[in-house]
């Protein structure tokens, strides 16, 4: 592609005359045949996902409005009493909260156990090669798979989990009967999987940081400690939100986990919103409840993750300054 | 400090390097067992703390009371190839498009645009569960491979799209195909599709 060679150019900026240097003849003919040419790379991805995305989304908020089912399927039109239950089931806001906790709870021990890991085999280490890439192995599995083989380390009497507890000398856990410890489980099951995606992302970072800042502290005798608040954690604030906000938006996501490995017991203590819209959905089949639960917990995780990702820039950005 | 530091390097790269290979250890050994080695309490190694048998494994395998795990391993195949294929074309197309050009539609960005096809990552797939869910038993592709490769590259275009624009972005979108490999496989609407069968 010949455009690929051309340095990012205003060229395509639209009302500003396109410059005549550094462009080949027959190239990129003029303002509006570069407006055309553009179109063309984002309308594919842009029109399939309006299509499989916007449509049924549309759909949801319609259902929404409905008393759809599984005695009375079908589109008829009852108001918001959908949305006034939805305000009074106090089950859906425990669920939002179980969420908040696990979800900022998992992140923010897989980021700062990802940063360590990922300078740990930044440098200097006998077979860094090796452990860089076991160390991403759990998150190539699939998740169902791994959380099937990890309730059988939590069985309380038949799983290693107590064995290794033993060990150590501590008292065994009910790990997947006591409402305390599952919510454990299920964080231990998402760190061990996800970790490996902080320490990609962070390591890369890591790799890509310029060599100058480093020397120019080693000559004005700064030590490792020093260096690592001075110049490591200042040059990583950018790619630490990008890390931490991705992380945030999969780990609201969790709901294999919990199917597998407690299905939300017990009783709710494990339960999370999109596991709880599932059952309200596709196992009671109240169709038009759930689709409001759902429109709910998207506008809620939009604001709450904007929000988020502002006083991440705010409190990590201005600690650089 | 100097001397202690190596040993507390190396202590925690073995330890959890332990952490990650533990589980799949586990899984390993407990392969090896019969209904006698599991139900008899944690036991790890083989011959000296159980009686290792094949049997799991044969009927893996076509042995007696066997299952298929032809089928489903084709179905994968694809659903993630069908899958990646779609949305890395289309995921790169957009990508390509939205770092090399500035697009403008009234008020619409190139910011707004990103952030749209970002936002499709925030939308958990529950939500949309339900309208797959109807519109895929209206077209009576329910429970089949279609149905599912026609579902998830509306994630993926989303995380590709992502990824290419990471500061550093090489490696992560590597991981990220990789991923995008295993993740429709997992992912939760799979299940809810051949329950709803």
């Amino acid at each position: 592609m010949a455009l690929g060679v051309e340095p990012p150019a205003p060229s395509s900026e639209p009302g500003v005359p396109l410059s005549r240097t550094g462009r080949r003849p027959g190239q990129l003919e003029g303002p509006g045949t570069a407006r055309r040419y553009k179109l063309y790379f984002l309308l594919p991805g842009l029109i399939v996902l309006l299509l499989i995305i916007l449509f049924p989304l549309l759909f949801t908020i319609r259902v929404s409005f409905s008393s759809w089912n599984v005695s009375q399927p079908g589109l008829d039109w009852i108001g918001g009493s959908n949305y006034e239950r939805l305000f009074a089931d106090a089950r859906y806001w425990a669920s939002l909260g179980r969420l908040a906790l696990i979800a900022i709870g998992t992140v923010a021990i897989e980021y700062v156990l990802g940063f360590a890991l990922a300078l740990l085999v930044w440098r200097e280490v006998k077979g860094r090669r090796f452990f860089r890439v076991l160390f991403l192995v759990p998150m190539m599995t699939t998740p169902v798979i791994m959380t099937v083989i990890w309730r059988t380390i939590f069985h309380e009497s038949l799983g290693p989990a107590n064995d290794v507890m033993a060990l150590f000398g501590l008292p065994a856990q009910q790990w997947l009967t006591s409402s305390g410890a599952a919510v454990v489980s299920v964080m231990i099951v998402e760190i061990w999987q996800w970790t490996p995606f902080m320490v990609l992302l962070l390591l890369a970072g890591l790799l890509s940081l310029p060599r100058e800042p480093f020397l120019a502290a080693a000559i004005d005798g700064a030590g490792p400690i020093r260096t690592f608040f001075r110049v490591t954690f200042p040059l990583m604030v950018p790619i630490s939100i990008g890390a931490i906000i991705i992380r945030l938006i999969e780990a609201s996501k969790i709901m294999d986990t919990v199917y597998v490995l407690t299905s939300g017991g017990p009783g709710t203590a494990t339960e999370t919103s999109s596991y709880y819209i599932y059952i309200r959905g596709l196992r009671d089949f109240q169709i038009g409840y759930a689709a409001s639960m759902s429109f709910a917990y998207l506008v809620i995780m939009i604001v709450s993750l904007t929000f988020i990702a502002r006083g991440l820039n705010r409190a990590l950005a201005g600690r650089r300054a | 400090m100097s001397r202690l530091y190596p040993v507390l390097k190396y202590g925690a790269i073995l330890g959890w390097s332990a952490f990650v290979v533990a589980p799949f250890l586990w899984a390993l050994t407990t392969s090896f067992k019969t209904i006698n080695g599991v139900t008899s309490g944690p036991r790890y190694l083989p011959w000296l703390q159980y009686e290792p048998s094949l049997q799991g494994w044969t009927s893996l395998f076509g042995g007696t009371g066997g299952i298929d795990i032809v089928q489903p391993y084709m179905d994968s195949i694809v659903v993630t190839l069908g899958a990646s294929a779609i949305s890395i074309v289309l995921g790169t197309l957009a990508a390509y498009g939205l770092s090399r050009f500035k697009y403008q539609l009234g008020f619409v960005k190139n910011s707004d645009i990103v952030f749209f096809f970002v936002s499709q990552r925030i939308m958990p797939p529950v939500v949309l569960a339900i309208p797959f869910f109807l519109m895929l038993q209206f077209l009576g592709l329910l429970d089949s491979a279609l149905g599912c490769g026609g579902t998830s590259p509306s994630e993926l275009v989303g995380s590709r799209t992502i990824s290419t624009r990471q500061p550093g972005g090489v490696a992560p979108s590597v991981a990220e195909v990789a991923q995008g490999l295993l993740v429709p496989v997992a992912d939760p609407r799979v299940a809810v599709q051949t329950e709803g069968e």
